[in-house]
């Protein structure tokens, strides 16, 4: 069916904030190295899912969730070393968060964490340049990571979650506060860097999804309605409301 | 009335209330150094004071408050520092949390003879290390350490939750995430809070009234157990005890106190605009 074997699946997962149940018994597969889409009206429960893989969730004391999600077959719901899944699912938020230290400092900040001390020139030029913005900031590692403009800040945060050298990306709508230009080098980024990793797409923009992914879910108050190759999705969705949703009756 | 007059009206009356509430304070200062300024020689500061305290200098009250402020901020900084964290960031929003919250900033506006008598009790008498500078070294830090613990938690807490997020989401551990994340962008804030705080204490009389503050001591403490001078305990002594002292030492003490207290916040702001200038936000 899809070229790649399964990096992720759900059984029966579900999410709660509360007594608020924001993912209803979700069951699907993320392959690796594709980039699945995840679209959808806003509160389908969407970015929680994302957050729920890497264990963001946590930090909200309301957040509950049961069921399966499996990484390469181990649950990472019961998952005790958390700090390990979230080097190996690095997310990318809506908007770009680089803290403010320089540029160099920002991308060497997870690897630091984790006791790497050499080669971190390296590792800074290797991952600005996975994300398209080493040509731009080559001369000026040291300045301040919040001089760049919001395209580059954004690409910069991918830069940093390369360094920790991730199995699986997370992004959640990343380009929502972008410009077009710097949209589609994000997304340049994206097509180039599914060749290593596997891609999860959260985004509130149709178009988005139906530019880069290979496949396409698509969410509703919680629960998955439907998922297929993203050509499929579009022309001959099998469900209704994807259909109302992607030719924008609604959302 | 027309709303040009209003305007006018209502800035002039700002002006005079804030005219109104620096006054005072400018007053006081110029007051102080008129009378003070005559006093000040290099003998008055490095030499003891002689003749029943009437002549000589005050050198030993200058080096006991400044040992006294050093002291109470080496045991008081880390403490607050750690408590104001523990509350920020590992204590969960409960019942507990917020009493223990609300009886630190009550614990703030507790009066300082209160807290004298708390140190003469427990650090004097109970833990038998009598009026040393140790006593007042620590009932000084317990009174800085409301003000540092509230500073503190305030500096955390205004570090955007993004920092969090972002370095727990590349993997780094929740120390990680303090240490690195937050702390080093709350450091200005928190800076500021100890040093207000203690540049205050230093002017206490009440604490060290019982707890370490000798009354007439010409020479310097030997150990910690030692009684000393302080400013503004010597300040008190020869205004209200010793008759017939010349009014130029009194002020002259006065403005050493005033101006100690003035460098201490002048070294505090050097400090935060050092780090403010370092911090690229």
């Amino acid at each position: 069916m899809v070229a790649g074997t399964v990096k992720i699946q759900t059984h029966n997962f579900n999410a709660w904030f509360d007594k608020n149940q924001v993912i209803k018994s979700l069951n699907m597969q993320v392959y690796s190295n594709e980039i699945l889409g995840i679209i959808g009206p806003a509160n389908s429960g969407k970015t929680t899912f994302l957050k729920s893989l890497n264990r963001l969730n946590d930090l909200d004391i309301k957040f509950k969730m049961d069921g399966e999600v499996l990484l390469d077959n181990k649950n990472i719901i019961t998952a005790i070393d958390i700090t390990a899944l979230r080097k190996k699912m690095s997310i990318i938020f809506a908007l770009p968060l680089p803290l403010p230290i320089s540029i160099f400092e920002n991308i060497v900040y997870g690897p630091r964490m984790h006791g790497i001390k050499t080669g971190l020139e390296e590792i800074v030029e290797n991952s600005l340049k996975a994300s398209y913005l080493w040509d731009e900031v080559k001369d000026r590692l040291n300045e301040s990571a919040l001089n760049l403009s919001g395209g580059q800040q954004q690409r910069l945060c991918i830069a940093r979650s390369l360094a920790v050298e991730p199995e699986v990306l997370l992004f959640d709508e990343p380009c929502s506060g972008l410009d077009p230009i710097s949209t589609a080098k994000v997304e340049d980024a994206m097509m180039e860097l599914k060749k290593k990793y596997t891609i999860i797409l959260v985004t509130n923009n149709v178009k988005q999804a139906a530019r880069v992914s290979g496949r396409v879910a698509f969410f509703l108050m919680g629960e998955l309605v439907e998922i297929d190759f993203t050509e499929k999705m579009f022309t001959n969705p099998q469900d209704k409301r994807t259909n109302d949703y992607i030719s924008g009756r609604f959302g | 009335m027309n709303s040009k007059l209003t305007q006018k009206i209502a800035f002039s009356f700002l002006f005079l209330c804030a005219l109104i509430t620096i006054a005072p304070v400018l007053l006081i200062v110029v007051i102080i150094v008129v009378n003070g300024i005559s006093a000040i020689s290099w003998d008055f500061l490095t030499t003891s004071p002689t003749n029943g305290m009437r002549s000589g200098g005050i050198f030993p009250a200058i080096v006991g408050t400044f040992y006294l402020a050093a002291g109470a901020t080496v045991i008081s900084l880390p403490l607050g520092v750690m408590g104001g964290i523990y509350l920020s960031e590992y204590s969960k929003d409960n019942f507990f949390t917020r009493i223990l919250k609300l009886g630190i900033v009550n614990l703030a506006g507790v009066p300082s003879i209160v807290y004298g008598l708390f140190g003469l009790s427990l650090f004097v008498i109970y833990l038998k290390l009598g009026a040393s500078l140790v006593s007042g070294c620590l009932t000084l830090a317990i009174m800085a350490l409301p003000a540092i613990i509230t500073a503190t938690d305030a500096a955390l807490s205004s570090v955007p939750q993004s920092f969090r997020e972002v370095s727990l989401s590349l993997g780094a551990t929740k120390w990680q995430t303090i240490r690195h994340a937050v702390l080093p962008h709350a450091l200005p804030g928190i800076i500021t809070g100890t040093v207000l705080s203690n540049a205050r204490i230093t002017g206490e009389t009440a604490p060290i009234l019982f707890t370490v503050a000798a009354f007439y001591l010409p020479h310097l403490p030997g150990s910690v157990l030692d009684q000393v001078m302080a400013l503004p305990y010597h300040l008190y002594v020869i205004s209200t005890q010793i008759p017939g002292i010349s009014k130029s030492t009194t002020y002259g003490t006065a403005l050493v106190l005033i101006a100690f207290t003035l460098s201490l916040n002048l070294f505090g702001i050097i400090i935060r605009t050092h780090l403010r200038r370092q911090k690229k936000w």
